[in-house]
């Protein structure tokens, strides 16, 4: 574990996490900066501890241990809904739309209570994304990439400054697939900044400037694509161990 | 059908209804008058019911702890002599106070976890009465002298008021924020926790209105049994007639409970006159029928008519 001295460049910073289920240590000891207006990655084979970090960054999991700084706050052990208030906000792995509110009411929901203009805010996004005549429609009577797609908007309601995107493209055509990482890229150019879990390693090496690997609940490499690829822990973590030569 | 049709069709048939119920007491006898008094109480508790169980998702078995904690309090407040309306603000009040704490320390509790720890807060409300003699009276019950009373009119107006106010405040919520964040919190809790909504501020808050009007309505009832005990005001019968009318008629709706309570009352009567010793079991058969072939109620008959659809579909497939 680093000492926690947060930088100007860092929005999110969290050091030394660790979380046990039981006798299972499914985070141990865990560092992660996220540098300011970048796309960073998040990646670790199935069961590395990835979703369980988004859950304790996010509040939604509150019995870790360790230093989690947002925008120089400390927020471990804050409320979910008052780290999204502050600017962070999240999707999940699994869409998490309300099913019975229309597409309309689960972009609303999401937005401030002060904010006067959130419908024209909502329609507007849905324009951006060729969804708006889904408005009225029941989140349960959308497809699966559809309401990923609207979960993700829903994130965006609060304007937030950091976004943390739990395999956002899982289950999602193609079509779908190139909006939505047309839209990260878009907001990313406005200043946005993203924190991503991701499977497929072309979006990882394509969008993320960083990259930080996760496996077994600890982290085992931080870096550029390039310099994680040909990382030995990388690839045999994802791999399984090097054979040595000569044996079969 | 556009959402404003909808909306001016709610309004003007709320409008003769309440019209009607207003005249209703001088053109029919004091049965009917009673009959009806029963509907609106009945439409009360049931809209109470629906802002914390069919709007929220927490589903309470004890709702009727909150009717007997404002019977009792009106009924001593008429006895300490305090005027009426006095008694019914305390017998509201009262029940919201104690909802306040319970409401922190209940809606923790998920599914049938809340539903049985609030059913278990009705027998204590209902111990509470049978032991504590020097105020309650206990198991012998408290008697309101007629001197003390208002008429059967002013009581009937009264029940009319509190049915007229749940209703309304149950379509306020329904197009508020505050409502759309209780939809929201019955569809998916840690979603909406997630999309910066106060989950417990919000849960507390449905609670606590959700308690204050069977307060008042309790309050009313004492006034218009002019006797109540432990058994009558704690009657765990009482809960399911919440649910029974809210499924009936169609939860988490504005008219649900109102179309609920006006047809179960009516059946009951009906049936109770032709079947006298099987009517209970009847009612039981239709409510399976209801909730077998119709999951979302009566109201849901209209509802499907008018399912949404979007204005095109793109090509998109899962």
């Amino acid at each position: 574990m680093t000492e926690p001295v947060s930088h100007p460049d860092h929005i999110l910073c969290a050091w030394g996490i660790a979380r046990d289920f039981g006798g299972v240590h499914a985070l141990r000891d865990v560092d992660l900066h996220v540098v300011r207006g970048t796309i960073t990655g998040l990646i670790g084979p199935n069961g590395s501890g990835k979703t369980t970090m988004f859950q304790v960054i996010s509040g939604m999991d509150q019995g870790a241990t360790g230093t989690i700084s947002f925008d120089d706050e400390s927020i471990l052990g804050w409320r979910p809904s008052q780290i999204y208030r502050r600017g962070l906000a999240r999707t999940f792995q699994l869409s998490r739309v309300f099913p019975e509110l229309t597409v309309l009411e689960n972009l609303v929901v999401a937005g401030s209570r002060h904010d006067r203009s959130v419908e024209e805010r909502a329609f507007g996004l849905l324009e951006r994304v060729r969804l708006r005549e889904y408005a009225k429609v029941r989140g349960k009577n959308l497809s699966y990439g559809q309401q990923k797609l609207v979960e993700f908007l829903r994130v965006l309601m609060s304007d937030p400054a950091l976004i943390l995107l739990d395999e956002p493209a899982a289950g999602v055509n193609p079509t779908l697939r190139q909006t939505l990482w047309d839209m990260v890229r878009h907001l990313n150019g406005l200043g946005t900044t993203f924190l991503v879990i991701e499977h497929n390693m072309e979006v990882i090496a394509d969008l993320c400037s960083d990259v930080y690997v996760l496996s077994e609940g600890e982290m085992i490499a931080h870096g550029d694509f390039a310099a994680i690829r040909n990382n030995e822990q990388v690839l045999e973590a994802y791999f399984g161990k090097k054979r040595k030569s000569g044996t079969a | 059908m556009p959402e404003n049709d909808q909306r001016s069709i709610s309004f003007w048939a709320g409008t003769v209804l309440v019209g009607l119920a207003l005249l209703a007491p001088f053109g029919v006898n004091e049965y009917y008058q009673s009959f009806l008094l029963q509907v609106f109480l009945v439409i009360a508790l049931a809209q109470a019911w629906n802002l914390i169980s069919g709007m929220t998702g927490y589903v309470s078995f004890g709702h009727a702890a909150f009717f007997g904690v404002g019977a009792y309090t009106g009924a001593l407040f008429l006895t300490w002599g305090y005027p009426w309306w006095i008694a019914i603000f305390n017998g509201a009040g009262i029940a919201a106070l104690i909802a306040v704490p319970l409401g922190f320390l209940t809606l923790r509790l998920r599914g049938p976890y809340f539903a049985i720890a609030m059913l278990g807060l009705n027998e204590v409300g209902r111990i509470v009465a049978t032991l504590w003699v020097s105020v309650t009276k206990g198991g012998t019950g408290l008697p309101l002298p007629p001197s003390l009373l208002p008429s059967l009119d002013i009581t009937y107006f009264m029940m009319l008021s509190l049915a007229l106010g749940a209703t309304l405040l149950i379509a306020w919520v329904h197009r508020s924020r505050f409502g759309l964040e209780l939809r929201a919190i019955r569809e998916d809790e840690e979603a909406a926790e997630m999309v910066g909504v106060n989950t417990t501020r919000n849960k507390v808050t449905a609670f606590v209105l959700s308690a204050l009007i069977p307060g008042a309505v309790g309050a009313v009832y004492a006034m218009y049994t002019s006797y109540i005990n432990p058994a009558s005001a704690f009657d765990p019968a009482r809960n399911i007639e919440m649910i029974v009318v809210v499924l009936f008629g169609g939860s988490g709706t504005v008219w649900g409970p109102i179309i609920g309570a006006a047809t179960v009352m009516f059946l009951r009567e009906m049936l109770w006159a032709q079947f006298p010793a099987a009517h209970l079991a009847a009612l039981g058969v239709l409510l399976l029928i209801v909730v077998l072939y119709l999951p979302g109620g009566l109201v849901s008959i209209v509802r499907e008519r008018h399912r949404e659809r979007p204005d095109a579909r793109p090509g998109e497939s899962p």
